[in-house]
């Protein structure tokens, strides 16, 4: 907004620059025709005030009174025989030389005559003018008698200097001519500078009056404009269906358009000018709004403005109290900056929000306790019945007779088919409450098969039916898995082989789809073939869903729940595996699973049997570990054991706790950031705290001779390998307390999966493993884009060690073994052969991972 | 001669005036200004004839400026003309300035204010001679004023003055 308008009042930078010039130029000429008017008018002055005119004056005066002197002079000259007597009277004649005497001292002696007095032919006149006035003086200034008998010489004299006197004057006239020519041409000259300026001023006001004439119209044009988009905006407003509320900074109603009306029910007028916080904001908001009216005013924060849709309460004028959905902008609309409010009124929307929530809260409670329901029923169905079932068996062992045996053996089928509807429905509704437990034994699959055979084939042969199991492959019938769940999902498809095959032959084959892997976890694929009816393909989909009965008719007469296949499926996917059918109608169906299982050895013991080493109280623990996975497995190991764990997450946390604890024992990793293993063992025996004397077991995948005499002599007392199990942890533990010596360097040859499997619980195990793939991506990447500074070198070993333990703790040896051996080359700093170990390790990686467990 | 005929031409012009009465103090000294034509107070003749004592009787009035006609600052000293009107009752008209050589410069009564111009009787505080453009000389204040310096005012700066006659 701010530009917008800038750009509407703003001309183009060209306009502009040509404004500044125009102007400059303008004020130029101002200036320069300031400046010659001022010389003019001083020229002006200066003649107003000037002295010429009085010069020339002065100047022919001179010779006038010169005449005029020798003039009277020559009146007592007459001779005696002239008209007149020669004049007596002499002081008509001292008067007249005075006046001419007054005269010449004026050229001599005024400002007036001073340039012309430099002048050197002036100056010589001038001269011998003043030089005939002394000679006379003293004759002027005598008696009359002697005055008189001077005359003649006077005059004499006075003829002389005659050409001198007449020339001052003429000198002197073209002297002042010449001066008062120049300058008259210099006013002039300035005259015609000042037209000429005065000419190119008007020329460059005319330029600008065209110029700004332009301007004049575009600014015209742009008004038309926006006048046209100001309708145009108004009639956005009064047609926009949300209402739009324009306020000032200080919150003042600027504009409130019809649908902002119709939702407050204020009429516009009544509210412009008015606070926005008076009319539509709830009392309980009041003060939140005013505070952030401050805050925006204040050009703080803003937690609304310009933030997108918020839901608020909001206030009708009647006082209703509505949830509105409300989207604030502020804008620059001249020096002032506005808010533009867009409330929507949503209590509609919110009432049927509400509505929908509580409807699915209901449903969802309603569902849960159907299935609650069916537990607790079919539970309670179950006892009676079982009873019902026992006083069968009782009753036909009490001599009945023949028709009476009939009916016992009659209820007996009813009860044993009820029993199995029950029994159907309870595992479902376990299912659905998240009850369903998978177990983990040791079973023989040719054994599994075998028995299921011979509890079908007297159902197999009521129906005229063969049926045989056998293995497609080499036999490798030992697993570890829920035997009885799987047991159900197979005679589950057994049975409804041999519901809807007559006379015909149902097959089961099994074999190893997909080879064990490194933890010896391998996929089996059962099938079920029949030569049966066969299933539609539109069918085929819905096979597995609950309650679908391929014919209704059939289904009845079976006496099928319509749930079978469903709860194959179900424990097919709780066991990590999957289930399916191909069929073509008339010919057969084959209904297979796979299943992950682990393969176990025959021969060997259970490894989740506990092994109990020797008697272990309760000990209070200290596990000083940076490996996050292998601390919580380590803690996890412990606290089933029941001993109390307290954990460091580096050697210099561990002294830290180990110095104001007394720890029963101390379970030390090597490697660690900040401090390692040894050192914090020589910290805690030097510093003397509360575990200064404890025992502390040494747990590191470095197994070498060397490293475990380097662990004893740091003070630590005993030794156990990475990857960890309970068990050998237990004997560590034990050995510890009995002779506080198990420095022996000897790992646990043990599958460190299935033992840490069956450890930790299938829960916390699927949660390791997790993250264990997640670290090790996160490392083979890093370790691909690491530098080669000496830091980056630094952290390559330091996590390359991490991962270690973690790899030792999968039993994912390979991986384990590389990684060390990166950490050795990143330590020593040999830069190839440690690219050569990183492009390895990609390599080991992909391989590992194929070989872990793939979470349950 | 010609003094002969100025003396023609005084009687005829004196005979045409009214009569005013001669109730100034008459001249002592050797005259060196006569007021003639429109006065109100006269001693000899219908005119106001002053010798140096009587200008002296009056306020002095003194200034320093530059001239035209002398080098550098000089100051003057002498009475206000408008003092030397009111003496002779003269409130309007023209006066007639008069030289020793006939030169003669028209001053209107309205332009003379009460401290310009001065008939200058001293310069650099000695009296002028005639040989100076004394005895009397109107001066005005030009320093002070532009209005003083205008070729009017240089003209109306008569030295060697020795009459004025009043006209209407």
């Amino acid at each position: 907004m701010p530009d917008r308008s800038l750009q509407t009042h703003a001309l183009n930078p060209g306009g502009r620059w040509l404004i500044w010039t125009v102007g400059l130029l303008l004020s130029a000429m101002f200036a320069v025709t300031l400046s010659l008017t001022g010389q003019v008018v001083s020229n002006l002055e200066r003649q107003r005030s000037a002295n010429s005119d009085n010069v020339q004056w002065t100047l022919t005066q001179v010779e006038v009174e010169y005449l005029s002197f020798v003039n009277e002079l020559e009146q007592h000259l007459h001779d005696p025989d002239g008209l007149l007597p020669p004049a007596e009277d002499v002081s008509e004649l001292r008067r007249k030389f005075d006046v001419f005497y007054s005269r010449v001292d004026t050229l001599h002696s005024s400002s007036l005559f001073l340039p012309l007095r430099e002048d050197p032919d002036f100056k010589a006149r001038l001269d011998v003018a003043l030089a005939f006035l002394d000679r006379t003086v003293p004759a002027i200034d005598g008696d009359d008698a002697t005055l008189f008998s001077e005359i003649v010489p006077i005059w004499q004299d006075a003829r002389l200097v005659r050409d001198e006197v007449r020339g001052l004057s003429l000198e002197g006239l073209s002297y002042f001519a010449t001066t008062s020519d120049a300058r008259r041409d210099e006013t002039a000259t300035t005259l015609a500078q000042l037209a000429a300026l005065s000419g190119a001023l008007m020329l460059v006001l005319a330029v600008t009056s065209i110029y700004l004439l332009y301007i004049n119209r575009i600014i015209r044009r742009r008004g038309d404009e926006m006048v046209e988009t100001n309708q145009r905006m108004r009639t956005i407003l009064s047609t926009s269906l949300d209402g739009v509320i324009v306020s000032n900074a200080a919150g003042e109603v600027l504009q409130f358009n019809p649908a902002a009306e119709s939702i407050f029910g204020y009429k516009a007028e009544d509210t412009i000018g008015r606070s926005i916080g008076d009319l539509i904001v709830p009392p309980h908001l009041r003060d939140m709004h005013n505070a952030g009216m401050k805050r925006m005013q204040e050009g703080g924060e803003r937690r609304v403005v310009g933030h997108g849709r918020v839901q608020l309460d909001a206030m009708r004028q009647n006082g209703d109290v509505f949830p509105a959905e409300l989207a604030l902008q502020s804008a620059q609309s001249g020096e002032e900056e506005i808010v533009i409010a867009f409330v929507r009124d949503i209590s509609q929307r919110v009432d049927d929000q509400t509505e929908l929530i509580s409807a699915r809260d209901k449903a969802l409670a309603g569902e849960k306790a159907k299935a609650e329901f069916l537990t607790v029923m079919t539970h309670e169905i179950r006892t009676p019945l079982n009873g019902l079932l026992g006083n069968l068996s009782l009753l036909k062992n009490a001599r009945p007779n023949k028709e009476q045996r009939q009916f016992v053996h009659n209820m007996e089928l009813s009860g044993q088919v009820l029993l199995n509807h029950v029994d159907t429905v309870l595992d479902i509704a376990r299912f659905e409450a998240g009850k369903l437990s998978v177990k983990r034994e040791p079973i023989d699959l040719g054994l599994l098969l075998q028995e299921i055979v011979d509890s079908q084939s007297g159902y197999a042969a009521s129906r005229g039916n063969a049926i045989t199991w056998q293995w497609s492959g080499p036999a490798e019938p030992w697993v570890a898995t829920d035997g009885q769940r799987l047991q159900q999902v197979l005679l589950n498809l057994v049975g409804n082989a041999i519901k809807f095959t007559e006379r015909g032959r149902v097959s089961i084959e099994l074999d190893v789809a997909e080879p064990a892997d490194a933890t010896g976890k391998a996929v089996y694929e059962f099938r079920v073939t029949d030569t049966g009816v066969g299933i539609s393909e539109d069918d085929l989909e819905r096979v597995f869903d609950d309650f679908h009965t391929h014919d209704a008719s059939i289904g009845r007469a079976e006496g099928g729940t319509g749930l079978g296949l469903g709860i194959a499926r179900r424990f097919a996917e709780a066991m990590g595996g999957e289930i399916g059918v191909e069929s073509s109608l008339g010919e057969g169906s084959v209904f297979w699973v796979r299943l992950p299982l682990q393969q176990v050895d025959e021969a060997k013991p259970q490894a989740r049997d506990p092994i109990h080493a020797g008697p272990l109280h309760k000990l209070d623990l200290l596990v000083v570990e940076d490996n996050e996975i292998n601390l919580e497995v380590i803690r996890n190991m412990l606290e089933m054991d029941g001993h109390t764990v307290a954990i460091a997450r580096n050697g210099e946390a561990g002294v830290e706790a180990a110095h104001t604890h007394r720890f029963d024992a101390i379970l030390m990793d090597i490697s660690m950031p900040v401090m390692d293993g040894p050192t914090a063992t020589r910290h805690i025996r030097s510093e003397g705290g509360q575990s200064a004397a404890s025992p502390i077991l040494a747990v590191s995948a470095n197994v070498l001779p060397q490293s475990v005499a380097e662990f004893r002599a740091a003070g630590m007392n005993a030794f156990v390998g990475k990857p960890l199990t309970l068990t050998s942890l237990r004997k560590a533990l034990v050995a510890l307390f009995d002779e506080e010596d198990g420095l022996t360097g000897e790992a646990e040859d043990i599958d460190p999966l299935t033992s840490m499997r069956a450890d930790l619980g299938e829960e916390a195990f699927a949660r390791f493993l997790e993250r264990f793939r997640a670290e090790g991506d996160d490392m083979v990447a890093r370790l691909e884009r690491t530098g080669e500074t000496k830091d980056a070198l630094h952290d390559i070993a330091q996590e390359s060690h991490r991962l270690a333990g973690s790899a030792a703790m999968f039993g994912a040896l390979e991986m384990r073994d590389v990684l060390i051996e990166v950490e050795m080359a990143a330590k020593s700093g040999e830069q190839d052969e440690l690219a050569a170990l990183i492009r390895k390790t990609r390599g080991v990686w992909t391989r590992t991972q194929k070989a872990l467990p793939k979470p349950d | 001669m010609r003094i002969s005929l100025l003396c023609l031409s005084l009687v005829v012009g004196l005979a045409a005036l009214p009569v005013m009465a001669d109730d100034m103090p008459r001249p002592t000294g050797d005259a060196v200004l006569t007021v003639s034509g429109q006065i109100e107070h006269a001693n000899v003749e219908q005119a106001a004839v002053f010798d140096m004592a009587m200008l002296e009787t009056l306020p002095e009035r003194s200034f320093e400026t530059t001239t035209l006609w002398t080098e550098g600052k000089t100051s003057f000293a002498g009475v206000a003309l408008a003092d030397v009107l009111e003496a002779i009752g003269a409130e309007k008209g023209v006066i007639r300035a008069s030289a020793i050589n006939d030169y003669t410069v028209e001053i209107p009564v309205d332009s003379v204010s009460a401290t310009a111009p001065i008939i200058a009787y001293e310069m650099n505080g000695e009296p002028m001679s005639r040989r100076q453009k004394g005895p009397l000389w109107i001066v005005y204040p030009y320093d002070s004023d532009a209005e003083f310096r205008t070729e009017v005012v240089y003209s109306r700066s008569i030295w060697q003055l020795d009459r004025m006659e009043i006209v209407q």
